[in-house]
């Protein structure tokens, strides 16, 4: 059975615009959908009685952010506790690490730690956990993720 | 932004089944306790986690049994989480849908037309046994955004004429 599980990440996002703004900025995503207030019998179906969200698709080399502003329900965002939530990142392969963070802080996101390199010596990846101005969570690789699991392998002896 | 997705599980050996045998994965590595060193920063000190990798023909899932500190894994509110889902792209809705339930995982609503039109695509949210939801897709992304297109295009001609 042949499963691409890259279609797309839902965000639940508190400001439309301003994640927009975020994510062409800091890595460089492009606007496919247009924000559009979405109401009725077939969302509905989906959240709930009396729903009204804003849905908006970016798109990225490969994959897709699908942002979702719910105007109804409107509950606050939790942060994201790695150690809590049950969906805790995502990740995204780019050519330079220190430079994707200095876009991602200009944007106004931040890092969670300063860059690493994971375990494998000096030729491994660059890794490091950046949170959106809403407080998602997702990693940024200096490796593809093929060549992430050779190293995790190759380290393991396996 | 292909690289994976990172979900929290309770138990690693029901999840590494439920990803390989639901949605065809494939395991790359047996899962690895991991604790010390950046792992004090990344989740807090004295932390210690299982890991392993899950692939699929595109993506990947990132699973980590955390040995301490132990949480449950609460099941995702779409309107309360702030990581809503991830898309997964398959070729038959149905097969994948008795694929994933025969492995155990359950529908959160019964198959849908994109945007509810009879002649769209199809998709249905389920959720694995620990709660995380995930979307099987008819369409790829391109093709997806293409139907919310013709959603929208609709929408608004629907909300012409109410207005006229």
């Amino acid at each position: 059975m042949g499963a691409r599980a890259d279609h797309h990440v839902a965000l639940r996002v508190s400001e439309m615009d301003r994640a927009i703004r975020f994510w062409e900025e800091a890595l460089g995503a492009r606007v496919v959908s247009a924000p559009s207030l979405r109401e009725g019998p077939f969302i509905e179906s989906v959240f709930g009685e009396g729903t009204r969200v804003t849905v908006a698709h970016v798109a990225f080399d490969a994959n897709a952010l699908e942002l979702w502003e719910f105007h109804e329900p409107a509950h606050p965002i939790p942060p994201a506790d790695q150690a809590a939530v049950g969906q805790m990142h995502f990740a995204v392969t780019v050519d330079d690490v220190p430079a994707t963070v200095a876009r991602v802080e200009a944007a106004g996101g931040r890092t969670r730690f300063p860059v690493k390199q994971l375990a494998g010596g000096e030729d491994s990846a660059q890794f490091v956990y950046c949170e959106d101005p809403d407080g998602h969570v997702f990693e940024l690789l200096s490796r593809s993720h093929p060549e992430t699991v050779a190293i995790i392998n190759a380290r393991q002896g396996t | 932004m292909d690289h994976h997705v990172g979900l929290r599980v309770e138990n690693m050996e029901r999840s590494i089944r439920f990803w390989t045998e639901g949605l065809g994965g494939a395991l790359q590595n047996e899962p690895v306790e991991r604790g010390g060193g950046y792992f004090d920063q990344l989740f807090g000190p004295g932390s210690r986690i299982r890991i392993c990798y899950v692939t699929f023909d595109a993506g990947a899932v990132e699973l980590f049994e955390f040995v301490e500190p132990r949480r449950p894994v609460a099941s995702s509110d779409q309107t309360g989480d702030g990581l809503m889902h991830f898309g997964v792209h398959v070729d038959d809705v149905d097969e994948a849908l008795a694929r994933v339930e025969a492995a155990g995982a359950k529908r959160r609503l019964e198959i849908q037309h994109m945007g509810g039109r009879p002649d769209a695509p199809r998709f249905v949210y389920v959720e694995s046994p620990d709660g995380h939801v995930f979307e099987l897709m008819e369409a790829d992304t391109a093709g997806t955004v293409a139907q919310i297109h013709k959603t929208i295009a609709l929408l608004a001609e629907q909300a012409a004429a109410s207005d006229g």
